[in-house]
């Protein structure tokens, strides 16, 4: 039972609104898995992974990846080998299903953070997933697959530890926290973002996770620094490795190196504060200003970015109504609710991960914050419903608000699907001409296993149906997204 | 609250409906128009032109092509609409899955490079820089 202390009633939970909760947001993931499943297997960031561990050892390729340069990503490369050697042949088969399994994990991951117990959180849930799915961070999660998605794996497991923390604490809890800790921090940098997770929830009193578990991760954390910046030697991503935005243009390495090579520290900052703000605001995108560049320079600012920050700027500041109001009555009260501290986890994850966006921006190193702006959104749109519950004028002004922004969601959410099928279509042209590719990459097919790998998924790709994203555009879609 | 459920829930219909009629090939969100070899190449569905190449369309004669192509134009070689898209890639695709073309398919198809600015294309198709003057006089020779 919840004790409603806005209404001052208390509510028995109707479990019926949770079932329907989990089955909308799997309905979903499964609608967005079919759309992913429809992109090839992909030829840059994946083909020449899948011929490099073609014929690896599982020893071999782990231990190598130890000693990579600003990188330390061993387990990442074991996915790729075990989700290889899993497919025996079916490969497109195989990826797509890792693929969809992670969005399914995912749904059920953030509805059940969400907590439904009755009609009114229900019906905050659309908006929510709207705002998951529909913003610019997720897109990367299901857009791309190196065959497994990293990014989709981070915001899985950071939601999985979040869950373990909320729940009622067992003895394996600590130990699968470890687990899931060791094992994505040695996936990809972002998995520092459990442990954050993980010491925000216990902080604020979440005891799903013990102490003593919370202090394993960060003694995990702190071999794991000992080990990069010590004896392995891996250091930090530089400026070197990729272009990325700064202002309004992206700049390549070596523009990056002249202008802040000297002094990264100011242009660390920049990429630290646009990641923050790319998530509340829907500006900068990957560093780069457009909105503000186009408004500046009087030029069209084009209606899909009309309604991206609209819908950002409508989310953001229901998001700030409902924190002030959290905070005037734990002034008054000097209580919390577990809402409210999921909520403190979502902001600190939210932060940690701009923190680790330092090297360079990406929209889609952003999906696990975004995907906590979505759950504060739930929290902010509920609040705004119950509000809307207590006098007709305040019943009017909250409908405008929620039904403006529910609309934006709902737009922005569409773009996704749109966005999958242009995907299919770029990937699909890129094995077109995939052996001029390899020639330009000096990829080298060695063997005729690797010329029977790479024909097979070129024949598999050309197959599959890509309609051309062009041709017979309807008017409409100039109000989505698609970049 | 209807009013709010509404916009989302609508996308999630939508979204389930187009992956239900996917499942037995009736989706229309992800049905292609299906052009000639041609016509794909110019269209820049690169992907659509292999996949009619690796069935077994001869890839030597020409092709109807429509709004995609110049003025006048109703019909093209893969070769020619490849030099046209001054797509080297491609060239080397429709080479490699076995187009053969004869000298005089290589240096039209290096011409209309050289007309659309791809030195690239048009030395790779002939092995060396040919100018505009030069497929000037070829025309010229020909007539």
């Amino acid at each position: 039972m919840s004790i409603d202390i806005a209404s001052a009633t208390t509510t028995v939970p109707d479990p019926r609104w949770r079932r329907a909760a989990y089955v909308y947001g799997i309905v979903v993931a499964l609608g967005i898995a079919y759309m992913v499943a429809m992109i090839p297997v992909q030829v840059s960031d994946c083909l020449g992974n899948l011929l490099q561990i073609q014929h690896d050892t599982w020893t071999r390729l782990i231990v190598n990846h130890f000693w990579n340069t600003g990188f330390l990503r061993p387990l990442l490369w074991a996915q790729i080998k075990g989700a290889f050697d899993l497919a025996d042949g079916h490969y497109w088969l195989t990826f797509k299903a890792i693929h969809a399994a992670q969005l399914v994990l995912l749904a059920g991951l953030f509805v059940r953070l969400l907590r439904i117990e009755r009609a009114r959180d229900f019906a905050a849930v659309p908006v929510a997933v709207a705002v998951l799915v529909g913003l610019h961070t997720f897109s990367g999660t299901v857009r791309e697959a190196f065959p497994v998605n990293s990014f989709l794996t981070v915001l899985v497991c950071t939601f999985a530890v979040m869950n373990l923390s909320l729940s009622r604490w067992r003895w394996w809890h600590d130990a699968l926290a470890l687990v899931i800790y060791l094992f994505i921090l040695l996936t990809v940098e972002s998995g520092l973002l459990v442990v954050a997770a993980l010491v925000m929830a216990r902080l604020v009193g979440l005891r799903g996770v013990s102490w003593a578990g919370v202090g394993a991760c960060l003694l995990l954390t702190l071999g794991y620094f000992y080990l990069r910046f010590g004896p392995l030697a891996v250091g930090a991503p530089g400026l070197i490795e990729r272009s990325t935005g700064f202002g309004f243009q992206v700049l390549d390495p070596p523009e990056l190196m002249a202008r802040f090579g000297a002094h990264p520290a100011a242009f660390y900052a920049y990429n630290i504060v646009c990641s923050i703000i790319t998530v509340f605001f829907a500006e900068p995108r990957a560093g780069v200003w457009h909105a503000t560049h186009a408004i500046v320079s009087g030029g069209e600012v084009p209606s899909w970015l009309v309604i991206n920050l609209v819908s950002s700027a409508l989310a953001t500041a229901l998001v700030v109504w409902y924190g002030r109001r959290r905070v005037v009555a734990w002034w008054r009260t000097r209580r919390i609710d577990d809402d409210d501290r999921i909520a403190m986890v979502c902001g600190t994850v939210l932060l940690a991960n701009a923190v680790l966006s330092f090297p360079y921006t990406k929209d889609a190193i952003m999906s696990t914050g975004g995907a906590c702006f979505a759950v504060l959104t739930f929290y902010a749109v509920r609040e705004m419903l119950a509000v809307g519950e207590r006098g007709i004028l305040k019943g009017l002004g909250a409908a405008v608000v929620l039904v403006a922004l529910s609309g934006t969601w709902a737009v922005r959410a569409t773009a996704l699907p749109h966005l999958l099928r242009e995907q299919a279509f770029k990937v699909r042209n890129d094995w077109a001409t995939v052996y001029p590719w390899l020639d330009a990459q000096h990829i080298e097919l060695k063997d005729a296993d690797a010329r029977m790998l790479v024909e097979q998924l070129r024949r598999e790709a050309l197959r599959s149906p890509a309609p051309h994203p062009n041709i017979g555009r309807s008017p409409w879609r100039r109000l989505l997204d698609l970049n | 609250m209807a009013a709010v459920v509404a916009p989302p829930l609508l996308f999630c219909v939508w979204l389930a409906g187009s992956s239900l009629l996917g499942l037995v090939h009736r989706d229309p969100f992800w049905r292609e128009e299906q052009v000639s070899l041609s016509e794909a190449i110019l269209r820049d569905d690169y992907g659509q032109a292999m996949r009619l190449a690796i069935e077994g369309h001869d890839l030597t004669v020409p092709y109807p092509v429509g709004r995609s192509a110049p003025p006048g134009v109703t019909a093209m070689t893969p070769l020619d609409a490849a030099a046209l898209e001054r797509e080297l890639d491609v060239v080397k695709a429709l080479l490699r899955q076995g187009l053969v073309a004869d000298d005089a398919a290589r240096r039209r198809a290096a011409c209309i490079a050289v007309a659309r600015e791809a030195a690239d294309v048009a030395e790779f198709l002939v092995g060396h820089v040919i100018t505009r003057q030069e497929c000037a006089a070829g025309a010229e020779v020909q007539r």
